[in-house]
């Protein structure tokens, strides 16, 4: 599944260039609930492919017609592989110092 | 060349009343060699998140008890991954609100220092002991 993910998020980011040239907020929201539906799958099992998410992330985030609530969303999005990485180092018994914003 | 760029910083701080902050702020920078551009910086941020990645994997692995086999996580290891990682986020995060807040400027070298010490400590590990492997 990985390389199935990693292909479509390969796609994603081809296009984003030719997509975001005449960006409306509709079709950003688009791609940020199908990013919605994925990170947590990649977080989970997958988290090499973690860099093209920040990439797509990164993008849609520099894009003007990207409104303040979807660059939230992309915030909220963008942190979940810093949780995750401080889930597991938790778990390893080395957990976030108190006051973290991690 | 400590002393001088101390002796010139100081210098500097005296002369802060004669001009604006931003002045203020590229003398500094001119003095310490304190610069780098966002290109710099999203280079060394892609990799650290990449390398934040395989470390998460490699800290998903079961914690090395002596007799679990050789697929675990080295409590020694974890050790110096945790620290790595916490820091170069700081740094990143940092790095990446300076440029947010000023788009048009150069970054300070020593938020990137950070990162990239953070890079090269993470890079090592995963080298030393094959954590691109844990999966």
């Amino acid at each position: 599944m990985s390389a199935a993910i990693q292909a479509l998020l390969a796609l994603i980011e081809a296009l984003l260039p030719k997509l975001l040239s005449g960006a409306d907020s509709a079709l950003i929201q688009t791609i940020l609930n199908a990013l919605v539906q994925v990170v947590p799958v990649i977080i989970q099992e997958a988290t090499d492919l973690i860099p093209y998410i920040k990439n797509i992330i990164a993008s849609l985030s520099a894009n003007s017609a990207t409104t303040t609530e979807q660059l939230a969303t992309l915030q909220a999005l963008d942190k979940q592989a810093d949780d995750a990485f401080e889930a597991a180092a938790a778990a390893q018994g080395f957990p976030a110092p108190s006051g973290s914003a991690a | 060349m400590h002393t001088i760029r101390a002796a010139a910083a100081a210098g500097l701080i005296a002369l802060a009343p004669m001009g604006g902050c931003a002045q203020l702020e590229n003398s500094w920078n001119a003095v310490t060699g304190a610069q780098v551009t966002i290109q710099t910086v999203s280079v060394a941020a892609s990799s650290f998140d990449a390398l934040e990645a395989t470390a998460t994997n490699y800290l998903r692995l079961p914690k090395c008890t002596g007799g679990n086999g050789p697929v675990c996580a080295d409590p020694a290891v974890t050790a110096k991954l945790v620290p790595a990682v916490r820091a170069g986020r700081i740094a990143r995060d940092n790095l990446e609100a300076f440029f947010q807040a000023h788009p048009d400027q150069l970054g300070p070298s020593g938020l990137y220092d950070a990162l990239a010490a953070s890079v090269a400590t993470l890079q090592s590990a995963e080298a030393q002991f094959n954590m691109g492997a844990a999966k």
